[in-house]
């Protein structure tokens, strides 16, 4: 006889040795096979968290979930699973989680200004639906809105799409997303004309060479870290350039460490393709059959209100998306002014380690992999970034194919599965169509079996936007699921929370946890999570991936999903449609919003006995199909035969995801390529299939200054990030009491010389102050993030040190996203 | 229900010339052990009642001189007394 402890022991070292491929003696390998006596549950699920994935083996015991370990069988992580996947089997489990809806009151009715108490569901949806009833009669469709996010599921950022655009008829839909990878999509959008990249994470172990361009993958991608790691450490040939505005974990594996100013990243990347043609290693053939070139516009302003004075000087602020066709030759004079010196000099970088990077790029017998994140994408020239460094792999021809990948990173789970994807981003609808093409209108009023002239065709306000027109009146009924948006966003004492508290606004929150977001709602609708719920995540190799509903949600927390298709059946078509519209479709007058749109004989065309015994399904139960399989069924002909085909719903529970186009079952993994690529003409090579010539477009584009800088009052650099131990705002992991005292107050780093100069020492408390704001935090000199002078760094986890306030809300203006990486401060003693 | 009982592995990459210094900074770490070692790889298996201190041991192997990164791979939270049952396992002798 043993006890259960020993077993889990056991079975976990023994996870962990097939996880690393280290040989497990033979006494070990007896145990494990006796699992099913541990009377526990094991079921796969993509981890919660970031980006990157990661396969999860759940273990669910008595309707909980009491053990995680890495999916040894998914290829993403091969067992490995970072310390954010410790949480995973508590996350849901806070004491302060939300249980029942919580509406604003005094004297018993619905009050702006009174306080939380706790509601029935029907009495929530009551007040939620005359709110929106009284805004979109009194304003029309203009006035309602939506913030989501790329966490939720592919079905629930389908459905909000769909209520919304289709519904409601209002395009003021946005994800989280836009915070995080706008630039990336415009980027890829204008370069290649079509979203995501087109290679994979096993270009690490086919890669001569890493360059990683802001991004800190040690803390915040661990997983992918590691492949790279073991690629780095088993191949002494290979290289790691690590560039940053400061000194992190990742610098631990460089072999070339640089530190550059600020916004000058657009210089080396200019530099770069200078140096690539001056020592003639363009790759000619290539260029020539598969690119072309434009110049793009330049002085575009940030991004920021109109009456701005950067905005009143910008030339172009109208005009920012556009260009001019040039030749490779205008092209080379275009960068030629981008010399080693003059980026030296510029950048703050040594000549040498300048000039080993340009050389990963330029030798031709170097496979090189490029990968960023919201160093890029959180950039006031974001857009540009993006398409300067697809440009580098694209002179080069190293695109494409194992090992040559320009890899744009991601935060999310599903900002590509779902925020991108399905198009929930106020301009776009479902597999890269947007909502300003007619045609693109035509076929998704098609598909979702409605009348032509449903969908509107000006885009809704984008997310720095919805909290202007929230402050300014102009977006009046507003509902939040699945993110921390007061938090996040930038500038929230001028935007955020007087948009929230505008007494004209009626605003909802759907969480799992009373964040700052919650407590400025007027109405809190408490969320299932994860695998609380049937879901699906795509991640940033066009990876889907499914899991079933695990366990129960707590109290009468609900999915997103069913807080979406129960509120639609609380309007009627004739509600919120005006009259013509209803002419041209009289079978649907008088019919509810859910029956429109999710019983439309598509999304209800499966039956609830196709779900496998032994597993809840909450949404499935309600509603009397099976609304995953039919919301999934119907989305999935938006993209098959436009090179986003997927595989049919039910393969997904089976396998441990697919990359996309899936095609006669074979999933893609190098896309534009002949022989990986099913979309590839024979006989082409390469075909970027997203532009209609095949090309891919080698963009002309300067460096821009950034839209502040320190200055005599504001003497230093301000920039902000994530650290390992938290993901994002902190809402789940800062409700882990063990990894709150791990990391409990979010300080600020500084070098120790920038400290001193202020008489501060480490530990004590400094006043951090921009023109916006000021904020106290802890002074750190020493530890992890290590700035150069006159930078400083903070962490933007903690809701009690709220740093984004700070922060002005200037934008790419291609994109409209964030920028969060660079403002002006002073620091001095609290 | 009793107090909630921890068990976790990790893999641990590092430079393979960093195990010894791996070895010491395990032994330091009070509930874990070195499981399994092989070239740039280590298991170390960690227990405890105290999450924090499971969370300690994986910031005192990430800051090991050689250590590349510490992963996570198990994790189990049970109460103790649940854990301490007997069961079967079947081939006893």
């Amino acid at each position: 006889m043993a006890t259960r402890r020993e077993f889990i022991r056991n079975s976990a070292v023994a996870s962990a040795a097939a996880a690393a491929g280290i040989t497990l003696p033979a006494a070990a390998q007896n145990v494990i096979l006796e699992r099913s006596a541990t009377e526990m549950r094991w079921d796969k699920a993509p981890c919660r968290f970031c980006g990157t994935g990661c396969g999860i083996n759940v273990a669910v015991k008595d309707g909980r979930v009491v053990a995680t370990h890495g999916d040894v069988h998914n290829e993403v992580n091969r067992g490995l699973n970072c310390i954010k996947g410790y949480f995973l089997s508590k996350i849901m489990y806070g004491r302060d989680r939300l249980r029942r809806p919580l509406l604003r009151k005094r004297d018993g009715v619905y009050d702006k200004n009174g306080e939380f108490v706790e509601v029935s569901w029907e009495e929530a949806f009551d007040v939620m639906a005359a709110q929106f009833k009284r805004v979109l009669r009194e304003k029309g469709p203009g006035a309602v809105g939506m913030f989501g996010s790329g966490q939720w599921t592919i079905w629930e950022g389908y459905a909000a799409n769909k209520l919304y655009k289709a519904g409601f008829r209002s395009n003021n839909i946005d994800p989280n997303a836009r915070h995080c990878m706008a630039s990336a999509v415009m980027g890829f959008m204008r370069s290649f004309g079509m979203d995501e990249p087109m290679g994979v994470y096993d270009d690490i172990e086919h890669a001569d060479a890493f360059v990683l361009w802001g991004a800190n993958m040690a803390e915040m991608h661990p997983i992918l870290w590691t492949r790279i790691a073991d690629r780095r450490l088993s191949h002494p040939h290979v290289k790691v350039s690590v560039m940053s505005t400061f000194h992190h974990r990742s610098f631990d594996l460089a072999d070339i460490p640089i530190i550059f100013k600020p916004q000058t990243d657009l210089v080396i990347l200019n530099y770069i393709a200078n140096h690539i043609i001056r020592t003639g290693r363009v790759n000619r053939d290539f260029v020539d059959r598969h690119t072309r070139f434009m110049r793009g516009t330049t002085d575009i302003g940030y991004g920021l209100r109109p009456e701005h004075p950067l905005q009143q000087a910008a030339a172009n602020a109208g005009n920012a998306n556009s260009g001019e066709a040039i030749d490779f030759e205008a092209f080379a004079a275009f960068v030629r002014p981008y010399t080693l010196e003059r980026t030296v000099e510029m950048t703050g970088v040594d000549r040498g380690w300048l000039e080993q990077t340009a050389e990963l790029y330029a030798d031709p017998d170097t496979k090189v992999m490029s990968f960023w994140t919201m160093g890029f994408n959180q950039h006031t020239r974001g857009v540009w970034a993006n398409n300067m460094v697809y440009n580098l792999h694209l002179l080069t021809g190293k695109i494409s194919t194992p090992g040559n990948s320009p890899f744009s990173l991601t935060g999310q789970p599903s900002a590509c599965g779902t925020a991108r994807e399905v198009g929930t981003f106020s301009h776009r609808l479902p597999a890269d169509m947007v909502v300003t093409n007619p045609e693109h209108r035509k076929k998704a009023e098609e598909i979702w079996k409605l009348p032509e002239g449903t969908i509107q065709p000006q885009p809704g306000f984008h997310a720095v936007d919805q909290n202007r027109a929230l402050k300014d009146g102009t977006l009046n009924a507003y509902w939040v699921q699945v993110n921390n948006n007061m938090q996040a966003a930038a500038n929230l004492n001028h935007e955020g929370l007087p948009g929230y508290r505008n007494p004209d606004n009626f605003v909802v929150v759907s969480e799992a946890y009373p964040t700052v977001t919650a407590q400025a709602a007027d109405l809190v609708l408490p969320a299932a999570m994860w695998v609380e719920k049937e879901g699906a995540y795509g991640n940033a190799e066009r990876r889907t991936q499914f899991w079933r509903q695990l366990v129960d949600a707590p109290g009468e927390a609900r999915s997103d999903l069913w807080q979406i298709m129960e509120f639609s059946k609380r309007f009627t078509t004739d509600e919120v449609w005006p009259a013509d519209l209803l002419e041209r479709a009289p079978e649907l007058r008088g019919k509810t919003l859910f029956e429109v749109l999710f019983a439309n004989g598509q999304a209800d065309a499966y039956a609830t006995d196709e779900i496998p015994a032994g597993y809840r399904n909450h949404e499935s139960e309600a509603f009397g199909f099976y609304v995953q399989k039919g919301l999934f069924e119907e989305y999935a002909r938006f993209g098959r035969g436009k090179g986003k085909d997927f595989a049919d719903f039910d393969t997904y529970h089976r396998v441990r995801g697919l990359r996309w186009p899936v095609v006669d079952g074979k999933e893609t993994l190098w896309r534009y390529v002949e022989g990986s690529d099913p979309y590839v003409e024979p006989g082409r090579g390469f075909q970027f299939y997203g532009h209609d010539d095949g090309r891919a477009v080698i963009w002309a584009l300067p460096y821009e200054p950034p839209h502040e800088s320190p200055d005599e009052e504001y003497d230093l650099w301000l920039t902000t990030g994530r650290v390992l131990e938290h993901w994002h705002s902190g809402s789940m992991t800062m409700r882990v009491p063990e990894i709150y005292r791990s990391f409990p107050a979010a300080p600020v780093y500084m070098h120790p010389d920038d400290a001193a100069e202020r008489g501060l020492r480490r530990g004590q408390v400094a006043k951090l102050a921009s023109p916006r704001g000021e904020i106290e935090a802890r002074v750190e000199t020493r530890g992890r993030n290590r700035p150069p002078r006159g930078m400083v760094f903070v962490p933007w986890f903690d809701a009690g040190v709220l740093v984004n306030k700070l922060l002005l809300d200037a934008n790419d203006p291609i994109s409209r996203q964030t920028d969060f990486k660079k403002c002006k401060c002073k620091i001095e003693r609290a | 229900m009793s107090a909630l009982l921890h068990i976790a592995s990790v893999v641990v990459h590092h430079r393979p010339d960093a195990v010894a210094a791996l070895r010491g900074a395990v032994a330091g770490c009070p509930g874990a052990e070195l499981a399994l070692s092989e070239g740039g790889r280590s298991v170390v298996l960690l227990e405890g009642a105290a999450e924090s201190a499971l969370l300690d041991a994986m910031d005192r192997l990430r800051d090991v001189a050689g250590v590349i990164g510490v992963s996570l791979v198990h994790h189990h939270a049970e109460p103790e007394d649940q854990l301490l049952m007997e069961v079967d396992d079947g081939h006893a002798p």
